[in-house]
C-alpha cells in the first residue's frame, strides 16, 4: 500500500502516472483502444443486426454476420456491480480504490474504476459518464467513469 | 441425453490421496504432486503399474505458481504407460481432470486415470529491486486488469456484491459460510483452521478486502496437493473399497460466459447453468443428495451454487446455510477452513464420506453426494453415488 490509512471523506482522483497493468498490442482489440486515445469510448456492433459486443467477437452470436464495426457510444450507463477496494492488487491506484462494472446505454458491460466521488457514494443502479484520463508517455487513455449530475444514493 | 447415458455403471472414484499441507511446506509441487498420487493409489489399492491415464488440471503452461508440475515430470517419476493424457487451463475449471479422465474411461481409452490438483501458497520468485510497471495483459484480461479487477479479490468482490443485490442477501448469509465451514473444520486435523474456531464477532471484526469480502470470506493460501485415483466400473472386485460411482458430471460455461464482462446474467451462470445441466443427466434430485462439497474459495460462491444446483430457492441459501438441517455442507471443513486446496479435494471428500471413510467429519449413511467448484464462467458438478 502506498497510502496512508485512508479516510472514506477521500475523493478517488485517477492517477496522474500510469503504472499499473496496460492492455497488450492486439488486433482484435486494438480499435477500442484507439477509439480511447481520440476519447471515444467505441463498442464493436453487428452492422447486419445492430447487437453490441464486449469484449468483441469474430462473428456474432446473434446473426451470425462477420461484418462487424466499432461505433462510438454515449459513454453513459449505470454501475452493474461495485467494489471498494482496500488492496492495491497490482493497480497502483492507491487505496481505497473502487472497481465496477458499468451497463452502458447500449446493453453492454464494461470493467471500470468509479472516481471523482468518496467511497461512500457508490452503490449497484446509480447512473454515470465516462471521463478519460491520457497516459501519453504510454499512449494509453483509460476510460473510467464518474457518478453522473445529480446521481444520489 | 437421458439418465441412463451418464457415467453411472461405467466410472468410479477408485481412490483419494493428499500430501502434507501446510503455509509453507518449503516442497516443490512436483514433491507434493508424487505424495498424493501415491496415497491415492495404495487408498485405492493400485500402484503405479495399474495406471494408464493421467488427466490433470492445468498443469504447467509457462512461468507461473497456479499450475502445479509439467505432466511429464510425474509421468517419468512415478515410470508410467499411459495410453491416455491430457491437461490444459480450458475447461471445467478444477473438475477437468475428473471429467476428462472420466470421459476417457467411459470412451474405452484408459483403465486407470491418475488426477491431480497441486498448489503453492506463496510464490518463490527471486525479489526483484521495484514492482513491474506497465505489465502487458491479455486477450479479455486486457479489458480488466488495468482497472484492478483481473485480481482474484476485486474479481469475485464484484459477483459477490451483485449476487447480494439480486438475491436481497447480507453480509450475514455470507458469515453464515464461514461460521459453518469453520466449525466444521475443527473436525478436520488436516485443515488449516483446525483447532481455531471463529464466532460471528470474529467474522465482523475481520477487516474488509474487497467489499463485501473481509478476509475471513477468502480462503487461505497454502501448498498442497490432492490426487484422485479413477477406474472403469468393472475393475471394482481389485479395488480397496466399496465403488463411490460417478453418477453424472456438467461443467460447462453458458453460451455468452466467458468472460465476465459478456455474460447476460453473471449471478447465475456457472451454477445455475450447470445446475440444470447436472439434473438432466440422472433421475436423482436435489433432496436426495445427503453430502454437498461446494466451492468456497470465497464464501459467496457455496451460496451460489446451492441455489444454482436447487437445494433452496432463489435468495434463500444464507437462511439454509445458518438454519442448518438439509443437505450437509463442505463437511471437511471446506478452503475456508481446509485452506486454499482448490476445489479438487471437494470431489475426494465426497468419495470418502460415501466410503464411510470421512472419520470424525463422516456424515452417517451417506449415499449420494456432490461436489461443484467455480463460479463466474468456469466451474463444474460432479454427482457422486455409493
Amino acid at each position: 500500500m502506498t497510502t496512508a490509512e485512508p479516510t472514506s471523506a477521500d475523493v478517488i482522483r485517477p492517477p496522474d502516472v500510469w503504472r499499473g497493468p496496460v492492455p497488450a498490442d492486439e488486433a482484435w482489440t486494438r480499435p477500442y483502444w484507439e477509439a480511447l486515445r481520440r476519447h471515444e469510448l467505441s463498442i464493436q456492433r453487428c452492422r447486419a443486426c445492430g447487437a453490441w459486443q464486449h469484449p468483441p467477437v469474430v462473428a456474432c452470436p446473434s446473426c451470425g454476420s462477420d461484418d462487424l464495426a466499432f461505433q462510438p457510444t454515449a459513454g453513459r450507463g449505470e454501475i452493474y456491480s461495485v467494489t471498494v477496494c482496500h488492496r492495491e492488487f497490482g493497480l497502483q491506484f492507491g487505496v481505497p480504490w473502487v472497481g465496477a462494472y458499468v451497463t452502458l446505454d447500449e446493453g453492454v458491460r464494461v470493467a471500470t474504476n468509479i472516481v471523482n466521488c468518496t467511497v461512500d457514494d457508490v452503490a449497484i443502479g446509480l447512473p454515470v459518464s465516462v471521463v478519460y484520463q491520457d497516459y501519453d508517455d504510454i499512449e494509453l487513455t483509460l476510460a473510467f467513469f464518474e457518478l453522473a449530475e445529480g446521481a444520489a444514493r | 441425453m437421458t439418465a441412463t447415458d451418464g457415467f453411472r455403471g461405467r466410472v468410479v472414484i477408485a481412490g483419494v490421496g493428499y500430501s502434507d499441507l501446510g503455509k509453507d511446506t518449503g516442497r516443490s509441487e512436483a514433491s507434493l504432486t508424487i505424495d498424493a498420487v501415491r496415497a491415492a493409489l495404495d487408498d485405492a489399492g493400485l500402484t503405479a503399474a495399474d495406471v494408464d491415464g493421467l488427466s490433470p488440471w492445468p498443469s504447467r503452461q509457462g512461468a507461473d505458481t497456479f499450475s502445479g508440475p509439467p505432466l511429464s515430470l510425474i509421468q517419468r517419476s512415478l515410470g508410467l504407460q499411459l495410453r491416455y493424457w491430457q491437461a490444459g487451463g480450458e475447461g471445467a475449471a478444477q473438475l477437468s481432470g475428473v471429467i476428462n479422465g472420466a470421459q476417457a474411461i467411459a470412451a474405452g481409452a484408459a483403465d486407470v486415470v491418475v488426477t491431480w490438483r497441486t498448489v503453492i501458497a506463496q510464490p518463490r520468485a527471486k525479489k526483484v529491486a521495484a514492482r513491474p510497471v506497465n505489465v502487458e495483459t491479455w486477450h479479455e484480461n486486457g479489458f480488466l486488469a488495468p482497472h484492478g479487477v483481473a485480481a482474484m479479490s476485486p474479481k469475485w468482490a464484484l459477483l459477490a456484491a451483485r449476487f447480494l443485490y439480486e438475491t436481497g442477501q447480507t453480509p450475514d448469509d455470507l458469515a453464515a459460510v464461514v461460521l459453518n465451514n469453520r466449525a466444521n473444520a475443527q473436525r478436520n486435523p488436516r485443515a488449516a483452521w483446525y483447532g481455531t474456531p471463529l464466532t460471528v464477532d470474529d467474522y465482523y471484526a475481520s477487516p474488509i478486502i474487497s467489499t463485501p469480502l473481509r478476509i475471513v470470506d477468502c480462503d487461505m493460501p497454502v501448498d498442497a496437493s490432492v490426487a484422485i485415483v479413477l477406474a472403469r466400473a468393472d475393475r471394482a472386485g481389485d479395488l480397496r473399497h466399496a465403488p463411490a460411482h460417478i453418477e453424472a458430471t456438467a461443467g460447462t460455461p453458458g453460451p455468452q460466459t466467458e468472460p465476465e464482462l459478456a455474460s447476460a446474467d453473471l449471478v447465475r451462470d456457472t451454477s445455475w447453468h450447470n445446475g440444470q445441466l447436472l439434473w438432466k443427466l440422472t433421475d436423482l434430485r436435489p433432496g436426495d443428495v445427503d453430502v454437498a462439497e461446494l466451492y468456497d474459495g470465497f464464501s459467496f460462491q457455496t451460496l451460489m451454487w446451492l441455489e444454482g444446483l436447487g437445494f433452496c430457492g432463489r435468495g434463500e441459501s444464507g437462511a439454509m446455510v445458518r438454519e442448518g438441517g438439509g443437505v450437509a455442507l463442505c463437511t471437511d471443513g471446506g478452503q475456508l477452513g481446509v485452506g486454499r486446496y482448490h476445489g479438487l479435494e471437494k470431489v475426494a471428500q465426497a468419495a470418502r464420506q460415501l466410503w464411510g471413510d470421512a472419520g470424525d467429519m463422516q456424515v452417517e449413511g451417506a449415499e449420494v453426494a456432490v461436489a461443484a467448484v467455480g463460479s463466474g464462467s468456469r466451474g463444474g458438478a460432479i454427482l457422486l453415488t455409493r
